[in-house]
């Protein structure tokens, strides 16, 4: 049998990206495939073709996270606006979070929040007696962090303390994003808030946004739409580093000896398929109206995200693997985690002059760890820049209450600008403790227009997550009586982060875990698995940075190891 | 998309209602369609007359009275009718939202919508304005902003 590639890479998204970009580096022959149709960019000119992207967002009649993008029947994306028309949710909470299946994947609409998480989160068993340790700790993926920084160009104030300690004269690449008029009233009015002995600090959010010209891309102009589509690449997506796979010559830091990954499009994996010997031995893929196809090579990294990662390696059982691939542990689907979010609203005794600006710039980092980790969840306040958007539709909703009560011409006007400019939002990204039966199946009766089988999607919201939310409303509403604020308001249940995780997490046992801390499967020495579906616990923070960290520390581990697994497939053959 | 014929009344009367000057031809050939839509079949009970006839021709009524207080009579009798009152207020939120519920205008006119404006902003993903234009209050509204509504009830 002819081999693909070297290493076939499956899902041209962040982590998928950057591990190929770096597979490319080294010379390894690299194949990617993904599901979307096509790739928004010109691999050999380095064109960005974004502005189709854009021009969807505009006409879209609701501004939904994936409303820029298209939604492929061979590969549907589930969209905030008909949750169950992919997902099957079975409850007993619904599942909120959406992606992207696209070349480039859910950063085209990621928010850009850059944060590492806290060290404690690495051994959250051993220090608080919750959720499970990571099979190694922050002291060893801080490197990795650096890196991720590097290649995701974030903006940060590096002298700020976070919680999660900076080695010595590694600052960020960027300096940060100017804080908002908005973030400046809200760190004025906090100064010195300490609620249930913890500091209350807005801080400046490190983001992969750029505040300088940075890998070819402009400073943000302050185009107020990171969610759904920065149009202007000021915001990290994974088609940078797609890009630089694809076309070596365009990456300025190429080294010689470069090859160019290749990309195949349009093609949806189906299944893995696994040896008499525990080898992965090729994947499946499926196009319409096209017989499924089986893609080759010697080493197998599935980066499709943790819905779709775990949901093709349960589709993928056999005879001989009857709970699926790499799942000797019964643990692949389980322990699917969001952060949990709780919603805040409140009015300002005047004005913060909101929707300029990227759409969030600050938040409190300082109570995201503590000794209460072990009675009660973790929370990160976020502040937005867009007053009660998600709340409750601003500022389309003002303009239509305040016409509804008569309003008209420079009344209106007026009315609409104080009522907008005077609204604060403060969302609590909950984090949760992982449980087994909060996991993802595929639909024994669901299928796509493929015929493979529908994400079934079993969620549910710990008392654990309660507890957290309870100690969120107490600090919200202490920042919003320094504020002076009114009409203090809170979104009814729970909504969703955009954060998918922990459905095939590492560890150091099998027993417990699928794969280890490089993503290896402990079931078949070959296969590799990458993205936030890794994590054994989520911390509060946005997963994205950790996700590139972890990532590329596997790409590290798969040249390092390389020379040796050629060897060990000379022996097999 | 062709121009309807009673296009610059309808122009006139929007002009009016959000006493605003300059407002773009071809996105207000957009608003007229969508309003038009929005609303019933025909004017009144047993009517004939599309309702987007019957709202130019009572602000052509009103206009033909003098420019004095306009705007205050208009919104007088179209709110009081059941049908060209909410049309009138359609036709606003068209105006400021770039559409009305699902209906929304073209990807041309997206930078028309007057929200964006009233509260000194741009129009989300149009590139722009400048790095580091969100720390400072924006120059139209730097004076004080009043909730004008309630001051004046």
């Amino acid at each position: 049998m002819i081999e693909d590639a070297e290493v076939l890479v499956a899902g041209a998204g962040i982590a998928g990206a950057l591990i190929a970009h770096q597979l490319s580096r080294a010379g390894v022959p690299v194949t990617i495939v993904d599901a979307g149709d096509r790739a928004y960019f010109d691999p050999a000119t380095g064109a960005d073709q974004r502005a189709e992207l854009v021009r969807r967002f505009f006409t879209a009649p609701v501004k939904t996270t994936n409303s820029a993008f298209p939604n492929l029947a061979a590969a549907p994306s589930p969209d905030e606006g008909a949750l169950n028309a992919y997902f099957v949710e079975r409850g007993p909470a619904p599942f909120q979070s959406t992606y992207l299946r696209m070349v480039g994947g859910t950063t085209y609409h990621w928010l850009g929040t850059a944060l590492r998480y806290t060290p404690n989160t690495f051994a959250e068993r051993t220090r608080f007696g919750r959720g499970a340790d990571w099979p190694f700790g922050y002291d060893e993926l801080e490197p990795w962090y650096w890196r991720a920084e590097q290649e995701l160009g974030v903006a940060g104030d590096g002298a700020a303390d976070l919680g999660s300690p900076r080695a010595p004269g590694q600052g960020y690449p960027m300096p940060p994003v100017p804080a908002s008029y908005n973030d400046q009233l809200v760190m004025a009015a906090t100064e010195g808030l300490c609620v249930d002995g913890l500091p209350v600090e807005f801080r400046s959010t490190p983001q992969a946004r750029n505040t300088t010209f940075y890998q070819g891309r402009p400073a943000c102009a302050g185009s107020a739409n990171c969610i759904p589509i920065c149009p202007i690449g000021a915001k990290y997506d994974a088609s940078v580093h797609l890009l630089r796979a694809l076309n070596p010559a365009l990456d300025p830091d190429s080294p010689p000896g470069a090859r160019p990954a290749r990309l195949l499009t349009g093609l949806t994996v189906s299944r893995v398929l696994v040896g008499p010997d525990g080898q992965v031995g090729g994947v499946a893929v499926r196009a319409p109206g096209e017989d499924e196809r089986v893609l080759t090579a010697r080493r197998y990294v599935l980066a499709l995200n943790a819905i779709e990662n775990a949901k093709v390696l349960l589709c993928s059982a056999t005879e001989s693997l009857p709970r699926g691939v790499a799942n000797s542990s019964d643990a692949v689907g389980r322990y699917l985690m969001d952060h949990d979010v709780k919603i805040s609203y409140a009015r300002l005794p005047r004005p913060a002059y909101l929707f300029r600006g990227p759409l969030s710039t600050a938040g409190v980092e300082s109570m995201r760890d503590g000794d209460f980790r072990s009675r009660r969840a973790a929370f990160r306040i976020e502040l937005q820049n867009t007053g009660w958007s998600w709340a409750a539709g601003a500022p389309f909703t003002d303009v239509a209450a305040l016409v509804n009560q008569g309003l008209t011409g420079e009344r209106l006007r007026q009315a609409v600008a104080w009522q907008v400019n005077t609204q604060i939002e403060l969302n609590g990204l909950i984090e949760p403790e992982p449980n087994p039966d909060n996991r993802v199946l595929p639909s024994a009766t669901l299928r796509d227009a493929l015929g493979i089988p529908r994400p079934e999607l079993f969620y549910s919201i710990g008392q654990y997550s309660i507890d957290g939310a309870a100690a969120f409303w107490t600090a919200v509403r202490a920042v919003y009586a320094r504020l002076g604020a009114t009409e203090v308001a809170e979104v009814p249940g729970w909504q969703g982060a955009g954060h998918l995780m922990g459905t095939h997490r590492m560890g150091t046992d099998p027993a417990g875990s699928v794969c280890d801390g490089y993503g290896r499967s402990h079931d078949h020495p070959n296969l590799f698995l990458t993205g936030s579906g890794l994590f054994p616990t989520v911390d509060a923070a946005n997963p994205t940075l950790t996700i590139a960290a972890v990532a590329l520390r596997t790409a590290a581990h798969l040249i390092a190891t390389r020379a040796g697994d050629r060897a060990a497939g000379a022996e097999r053959s | 998309m062709t121009e309807p014929a009673d296009l610059d009344d309808f122009l006139r009367l929007s002009s009016v209602l959000l006493d605003a000057d300059r407002l773009p031809r071809s996105a207000a050939a957009e608003v007229y369609a969508i309003v038009a839509a929005a609303a019933p079949a025909r004017y009144g009970i047993d009517g004939t007359e599309p309702p987007m006839a019957a709202l130019l021709a009572t602000f052509r009524e009103q206009e033909a009275a003098g420019p004095d207080g306009l705007a205050d009579r208009l919104v007088a009798v179209l709110y009081a009718d059941g049908t060209l009152g909410p049309m009138a207020k359609n036709l606003i939120v068209t105006w400021y939202n770039g559409g009305l519920g699902l209906a929304v205008l073209s990807a041309a006119n997206y930078g028309a919508a007057l929200v964006w404006p009233a509260i000194s902003a741009q129009p989300p993903g149009l590139p722009g304005p400048y790095f580091g234009s969100w720390a400072y209050p924006p120059p139209s509204l730097a004076g004080p902003v009043t909730p004008s509504a309630s001051e004046d009830s």
